[in-house]
């Protein structure tokens, strides 16, 4: 056993993981392939470097990453610390000057006699686990040659994927006024049903119907929402993220755009529902057709 | 024979449960790339969404993750390996902070067991740190990038607080008396 811990990447979980092992008194040796070899995203020689947006999110303790902050805070999370130093004004979120931020990170981390940085891409884990303890902490961005390291470790064959994710929301912000739960097919009224039982019985989402929400539109709120969603602002992709992008899963942008109803054959399709909003009769055929 | 039901709608919109607990719902099939702000402003418009509240918005980027949910331990620790910890956003966490909130759990095991103590530090779950690294090594057939928020921390005893703002207050109360 080695008399150090090893780290692999200097961003935000590989630099707080050196500082508190360093502070107690732990030699870390800190691999950075950073600036011998950049990721796809990555521009700036410093260690912590802030990619995507400047904000740290919320600051408030009724908000789950606010408290996640003060929780690591009373932890002295070096991170967190420097982020609350370079903080600029942004309401009650906590966003960085990300500059200020990364180099005060960099300082802290280079400028600590236990840690010891290195610049080079590590492509060979084996060895240094024979050696000792290992901190994986590569981010989204793995290059490529570890990526493939790291699933042989792991016996999973794929480690790339795309996250293709829709967007979540909290079921207590849901209008259940309009929402009302159950499967396609099995939320229509039954037969033997009654109106107020089967209303009841959408509105409750009794046993498993909870897996299912669903969200009536008529003609003239689809067409308002079709004509928002194909004129909505995209984000701009990275190259590196354009040559792969559409080959499983399409951005429902995309896909409307097709053409105003390619939604309503796809996965906005109401077949199998009925809008317990509204109220219909109709002459039932189906037992004489059957005599 | 009169019968009365609901009429077929223009378009429905799904929602499918996306946790154990059902407080939280995807929109299916509505991967996208769409900024944030123009995806809260166009999904909102959907009848029902007016005042959803979003969890976590749609992205569209490659995304390097290994399956925590079937390789680590609650330490963010290889179970096949206890030499290897993982830690940051390629063991699933998401988010600045997040990744931040891995990186102390992991250091902090890593120290204990280079100390030789056999002891693990696990943070209890009621606090949002220990509910990531519960989320993160529980099986999970579905295994998805998870970022920090109440819906992974268990409920409150007692009496449904209806307030939202006085619940959360209640979570973080229950979660900061353990520091």
């Amino acid at each position: 056993m080695k008399n150090y811990i090893t780290i692999i990447g200097g961003g935000l979980a590989g630099t707080e993981a050196a500082y508190q092992i360093a502070k107690r008194g732990i030699k870390v040796k800190l691999y950075e392939m950073k600036p011998i070899k950049f990721s796809e995203a990555h521009v700036n020689k410093n260690l912590a470097e802030i990619v995507c947006s400047n904000s740290f999110k919320s600051n408030l303790l009724t908000n789950a990453c606010g408290l996640l902050k003060e929780e690591l805070r009373r932890l002295d999370s070096l991170l967190i610390n420097i982020a609350d130093k370079t903080s600029i004004p942004a309401g009650q979120a906590l966003a960085v000057d990300r500059e200020k931020f990364s180099k005060e990170v960099s300082e802290e981390i280079e400028n600590n006699e236990l840690i010891d940085v290195i610049h080079e891409e590590v492509t060979n884990i084996d060895k240094m686990i024979k050696e000792g303890i290992v901190i994986i902490a590569t981010g989204p961005l793995t290059s490529e040659k570890l990526s493939r390291e790291i699933a042989k470790l792991t016996g999973e064959d794929k480690l790339y994927f795309y996250d293709a994710a829709a967007p979540i929301v909290s079921k207590e912000s849901i209008n259940f006024e309009i929402a009302f739960y159950g499967d396609r097919y099995s939320q229509e009224k039954k037969k033997e049903e009654s109106i107020d039982k089967w209303k009841k019985r959408l509105s409750n989402g009794e046993g498993k119907e909870q897996s299912y929400i669903n969200l009536p539109m008529n003609k003239e709120e689809y067409e308002k929402f079709y004509k928002e969603l194909i004129h909505a602002e995209v984000v701009n992709l990275h190259d590196f993220e354009k040559k792969e992008i559409f080959e499983g899963c399409m951005p429902i942008e995309i896909m409307a755009k097709r053409g105003i109803d390619t939604l309503r054959f796809g996965p906005l399709k109401p077949v199998g529902f009925d809008d317990p909003r509204t109220r219909k009769k109709t002459v039932c055929n189906c037992a004489t057709k059957t005599r | 024979m009169i019968q009365e039901h609901g009429r077929r709608p223009y378009a429905i919109v799904q929602l499918r449960q996306d946790n154990s607990k059902a407080s939280m719902y995807n929109l299916v099939g509505f991967q996208t790339n769409l900024k944030f702000g123009e995806q809260k402003r166009v999904f909102s418009m959907i009848p029902g969404l007016e005042t959803a509240e979003f969890i976590k918005y749609g992205v569209m980027h490659r995304n390097t993750y290994i399956n925590s949910s079937k390789l680590l331990r609650e330490t963010y620790q290889l179970k096949s390996n206890p030499n290897i910890y993982f830690a940051g956003q390629i063991t699933g966490v998401e988010g600045y902070v997040e990744s931040i909130s891995s990186g102390m759990v992991a250091s902090l095991n890593a120290i204990n067991q280079f100390k030789a103590k056999k002891e693990n530090i696990i943070f209890p779950e009621n606090t949002v740190i220990g509910a990531l690294a519960k989320y993160i090594s529980t099986p999970n057939q579905k295994f998805q990038p998870m970022n920090a928020n109440f819906g992974i921390l268990p409920e409150l005893k007692g009496e449904k607080i209806k307030d939202k703002k006085e619940r959360y207050k209640m979570l973080a109360d229950r979660s900061l008396a353990k520091f």
